[in-house]
């Protein structure tokens, strides 16, 4: 084995693998957390849906008595609307049915009946499901709009100097690595900044740009600075903006409902409203996009709620007010568990799948690039660069997601849905090893049964506490869905019969 | 109820086979256009040659046999079209003359001092490049379209409807692969 002194097991990694392999692993990945980001956001949708589905049904009572009114058949309209009150009320007596089932007193039978009905008030979610579904196939497609205009203002980028020959050599790259990759060349934007980084921004590969740091030009040489663009252009190329878009869609269907129940509490969310049907009807262009799903998504946040809280306490006519809102002080309760919900729901359980989720499409992009430009060793050596002297430039802060480097602890726009979850990044460290496996550099990384022991025993350690959570989550999850539904189907029904 | 079984089946059938035509087409359509993108680049670097003889010859005025070389080899580039195997082999020629010029060009102190001589090897350097990957590119392709030709199931389909493999775009000897020796 040892011809000429040398074991031959230090020639590159032993565990090789190839770019094809890793990339199919990575989609198959990307199936994986999708799946699981989708049943998390489908039984979060479920407490949505309690106070969604009789909201729309009331709404469309409300359009039915509109177009009575109007003269469009006006006694089939109203013959309608009656039967959807009915429908709610009937619902309601079924929810309140199993509730006295489960009541103390009563014994086992009384319970056992009661579950068993529990199926046939599961269709009582299905508008506000049917409705969710659409209205994120809706913001998804709202969403192709935003070309992070913002971020693009926010890092004064501008377009490269071709008389600079540092900057000419990165547009002929960008023009490389898009013919490598059968695509249209991005555009390319410069950010006057020495923190060595880049980021792709678009909403897809028709309209894709990069912003380069002139640090990143001073701190890698052709090769590495080649590999990194081949990284933007993977990532564009496979879909990542399409896969950005999804997830950003779940929490702006989240935010709406909420933003329509806030509508008695929050003047902002008469704002948010308004742009977004502006955004959608004549506003045209990425900035009102942008303007609208930030307001939208202030929803699902907390400073919403202190801002409901203020309505109560502050300012002038505060006990006119308190006096007017009162009959909606249910409607109030109703909204804060929602929004807390949705907070504790994001932070302890979507958290992982999604941060996972877009730590695959990194690894992706990483294989990608090895296949574009045959090269895992440059890219390996310019994200050690990075990991090294890059940051996120100043003003880019709120998408730093996009970035090759992004901080690990940054708590401000999608890295604040993470949750506790681990980073939305792989280490650069984690990716500069699986590219070693791909043929870049010796190092391999081994599995080391003491972390696995170390793991186990906090694991043992922590399943108590991790039980009380869920079972406190699930509780507060199940109390919110039982308020949500008898408080909508009430109201709905009672408008409407 | 029964009788509409069948035909379910049948229309997804046809269904399927619609899908699995429509992907060859695709999949050839992405190899002409690969195709076509390294024409558009070489023709970039057809452009360059004249440029990058006329700013070297100066210093260089004794490489008179490497200068007729590289004209020739572009000539006969131009000529051989999108005929691959002919046009591949005359490329190569081209290739291996514009490297020995740029060996030359880093042994001459002259050039070297001159900036425009750097921006130049810039612009030869990234057409290089550009050529190396739609040369990669037009071949993931080809090796996509060829294993779809001779896989189940769209072998079915090539077969039915005569789809013809494409050829790899590669330096078909090894001794092409050498640089040029320049006798001084």
């Amino acid at each position: 084995m040892s011809a000429n002194g040398m074991a031959l097991d230090s020639f590159g990694p032993l565990d090789r693998v190839s770019f094809h392999d890793e990339q199919a692993r990575r989609r198959r990945g990307t199936w994986r957390m999708a799946l699981g980001c989708l049943l998390i956001a489908a039984a979060m949708g479920i407490v949505t849906a309690a106070i969604a589905g009789p909201a729309v049904i009331l709404i469309a009572g409300g359009l039915l008595h509109l177009a009575a009114w109007a003269g469009i058949e006006p006694a089939y309209c109203l013959q309608t609307a009656t039967a959807l009150g009915h429908w709610a009320g009937s619902k309601m007596d079924l929810l309140s049915g199993i509730i006295d089932g489960l009541d103390d007193k009563v014994g086992w039978p009384s319970y056992w009946a009661a579950l068993r009905r529990t199926p046939e008030l599961l269709t009582a979610f299905v508008p506000g499901l049917i409705a969710s579904g659409l209205l994120w196939i809706g913001f998804r497609r709202l969403l192709r709009r935003d070309r992070a205009e913002d971020l693009i203002a926010a890092l004064n980028a501008r377009p490269p100097n071709l008389r600079d020959p540092e900057e000419r050599q990165l547009s002929n790259i960008v023009e490389e690595v898009a013919i490598a990759a059968g695509l249209p060349a991005p555009r390319l934007l410069l950010v006057d900044q020495t923190a060595a980084n880049a980021a792709a921004v678009g909403s897809s590969h028709k309209d894709a740009t990069l912003l380069v740091t002139r640090g990143l030009l001073d701190t890698l040489n052709r090769e590495e600075t080649l590999a990194i663009v081949a990284h933007l252009v993977a990532s564009v190329g496979n879909g990542d903006f399409a896969v950005m878009r999804s997830l950003l869609a779940v929490f702006q269907v989240k935010g709406f409902f909420l933003t329509l129940l806030d509508l008695p509490f929050r003047r902002s969310a008469w704002v948010a409203l308004y742009r977004l049907i502006a955004a959608v009807l004549w506003r045209r262009g990425s900035h009102p996009v942008e303007a609208a799903a930030h307001d939208i998504e202030r929803a699902i946040s907390p400073d919403s709620s202190e801002e409901i809280n203020r309505t109560f306490s502050e300012g002038r006519f505060a006990t006119l007010r308190n006096v007017l809102l009162f009959p909606l002080i249910l409607l109030m309760l109703v909204v804060v568990m929602q929004k807390l919900i949705i907070q504790i729901w994001t932070l302890f359980f979507l958290g992982w799948p999604l941060a996972a989720l877009w730590r695959t499409r990194r690894y992706l992009a990483d294989s990608t690039a090895v296949q574009l430009t045959r090269n895992p060793d440059s890219l390996r050596s310019a994200l050690l660069k990075l990991a090294d002297s890059g940051a996120v430039p100043t003003g880019g802060e709120s998408r730093d997601y996009l970035f090759v480097h992004a901080a690990a602890h940054n708590q401000s726009g999608f890295a604040a849905k993470r949750g506790i979850a681990d980073s939305i990044q792989p280490s650069l460290h984690a990716r500069a090893s699986r590219l070693a496996a791909q043929g870049g550099g010796t190092r391999r990384r081994r599995f080391n049964p003491r972390h696995a022991i170390g793991y186990a025993v906090l694991g043992l350690i922590l399943s108590p506490l991790i039980g009380i959570l869920v079972f406190l989550v699930g509780m507060l999850t199940l109390g919110t869905i039982v308020l949500s539904l008898a408080l909508g189907l009430t109201v709905a029904s009672a408008i409407l019969t | 109820m029964n009788t509409w079984i069948p035909w379910i089946i049948g229309a997804a059938v046809v269904v399927y086979l619609i899908y699995l035509y429509n992907g060859l087409v695709t999949l050839r359509n992405r190899v002409r256009n690969a195709w076509s993108q390294i024409d558009v680049q070489l023709k970039r670097r057809h452009d360059l040659i004249p440029n990058i003889v006329a700013s070297v010859k100066g210093y260089m005025a004794h490489e008179r046999g490497l200068f007729e070389t590289i004209t020739r080899a572009r000539e006969k580039a131009v000529a051989a079209g999108s005929n691959v195997p002919a046009r591949a082999a005359a490329e190569a020629v081209l290739d291996r003359s514009l490297h020995s010029l740029f060996a030359l060009a880093e042994s001459t102190p002259q050039l070297q001092a001159s900036v425009n001589m750097l921006a130049l090897q810039e612009e030869l350097s990234s057409t290089e490049n550009r050529i190396a990957f739609a040369r990669q590119h037009y071949n993931d392709a080809v090796l996509a379209y060829n294993t779809a030709l001779s896989t189940v199931p769209s072998v079915f389909i090539a077969r039915a409807f005569a789809f013809q493999p494409d050829t790899l775009y590669e330096v078909s000897d090894m001794r092409e692969r050498e640089p040029v020796t320049v006798s001084f």
